[in-house]
């Protein structure tokens, strides 16, 4: 029972964070949807192992790393593709800031599936030390990392953004 | 014009609303069902095989066929030591899948599923052969009791039929498919790999 709170508790506070993360990597809401709830199932089953080496949200967003990771061998991913689903077709469709966000998802999955995953990481205000902790590689290398990726993201946003 | 700050924002305004639950037995995945039935299809297979030799062990002894040649037992024990092999391959296939651990990092993840798939494909490019002969050689010494004191031709053709018949499963057959299901293996080994370098390569 214990257990069960202190899972409903870790989904509530890490679910919407996983959930963007999920869609910044697939681009799709319904695919993203499917990964959060098989990520909050890898962490229900390994809640056991958890040893407090890490804290719980480098070890949850570690696990959220890995799902996407291998979801993409499982099943290829549908990823949008901008050129079929202009911005002005988005217009009729939702509101301003929606189109925004759903561009912004859609940009970010354009990227290596590696740097689609740390971009969304840093998006969501993680620090560098917290990044470096959930992927295993030093923050020197990830800092170069996140400026190219930064760099790259806001290329394929304003590229699109202007159709 | 929007800066990296703009997308943040625009990121960070999206609230990300995750379905509520009360309870785990609210989330379902395909996926999670899928590695557990790989694993349960390599644990009941191992279990098929060890019953199956157990069983043809039993009829060794208790049989009472009365076979002229003490060879045809020795072609029985040659099936029992068939799928022994086959049983500790699928043990061993399964301790691999179980210790897959998604609390480890990316890269080792990573790593460990391309274990699994290299492994999957060392069985396929191995077993194959190996199973192929040590059977046509069950099959060979079964032949030479039954056939033993039959007319000479209608035995030669029994013999060149089944032998035609494995040339003809091994060298068309197994090969083909051999080659398509090694070929798919690779393809995720690669993709597993490159996922992995992208962790890996400093920029």
């Amino acid at each position: 029972m214990k257990q069960h709170k202190e899972f409903t508790d870790l989904y509530e506070q890490y679910a919407p964070g996983i959930l963007k993360l999920c869609m910044g990597y697939t681009g799709d809401r319904t695919q993203a949807e499917d990964l959060l709830q098989e990520v909050f199932l890898s962490v229900w089953n390994n809640m056991h192992k958890f040893r407090q080496e890490a804290s719980w949200k480098t070890w949850i967003y570690r696990i959220a790393v890995n799902t996407c990771l291998t979801y993409l061998r499982k099943r290829k991913l549908k990823t949008v593709d901008i050129d079929e689903h202009p911005v002005a077709q988005l217009q009729e469709e939702k509101s301003n800031r929606e189109q925004e966000v759903q561009l912004l998802y859609t940009c970010i999955s354009k990227l290596p599936e590696a740097d689609r995953l740390l971009i969304s990481m840093v998006l969501e205000d993680q620090s560098y030390e917290e990044i470096a902790a959930v992927v295993d590689i030093s923050v020197n290398n990830l800092r170069v990392k996140i400026h190219r990726i930064k760099k790259q993201l806001t290329e394929i946003y304003n590229q699109y953004a202007r159709l | 014009m929007q800066d990296f700050d703009a997308l943040k924002k625009i990121w960070q305004e999206e609230p990300g609303k995750a379905r509520q639950i009360s309870s785990p037995a609210e989330l379902s995945s395909t996926s999670q069902r899928n590695r557990k039935w790989l694993k349960n299809t390599q644990l009941i297979g191992a279990i098929g095989q060890i019953f199956t030799a157990a069983f043809i062990t039993w009829m060794i002894f208790f049989g009472n066929f009365g076979f002229k040649f003490w060879y045809t037992y020795l072609s029985m024990s040659l099936v029992v030591l068939l799928c022994l092999m086959q049983a500790a391959f699928m043990f061993y296939t399964y301790g691999k899948i179980k210790a897959i651990d998604e609390s480890l990092s990316p890269a080792e993840h990573l790593r460990q599923w391309e274990e699994y798939y290299a492994i999957r494909k060392k069985q396929l490019t191995f077993q194959g052969p190996v199973f192929t002969m040590l059977l046509s050689v069950v099959i060979g010494i079964y032949y030479i009791e039954i056939l033993s004191g039959r007319p000479f031709w209608p035995s030669l053709i029994i013999v060149v039929v089944t032998i035609a018949w494995i040339l003809f499963a091994y060298f068309y057959l197994g090969k083909k498919s051999i080659k398509k299901e090694t070929g798919r293996l690779q393809s995720i080994i690669d993709e597993l790999k490159q996922v992995k370098e992208q962790f890996s390569t400093n920029d």
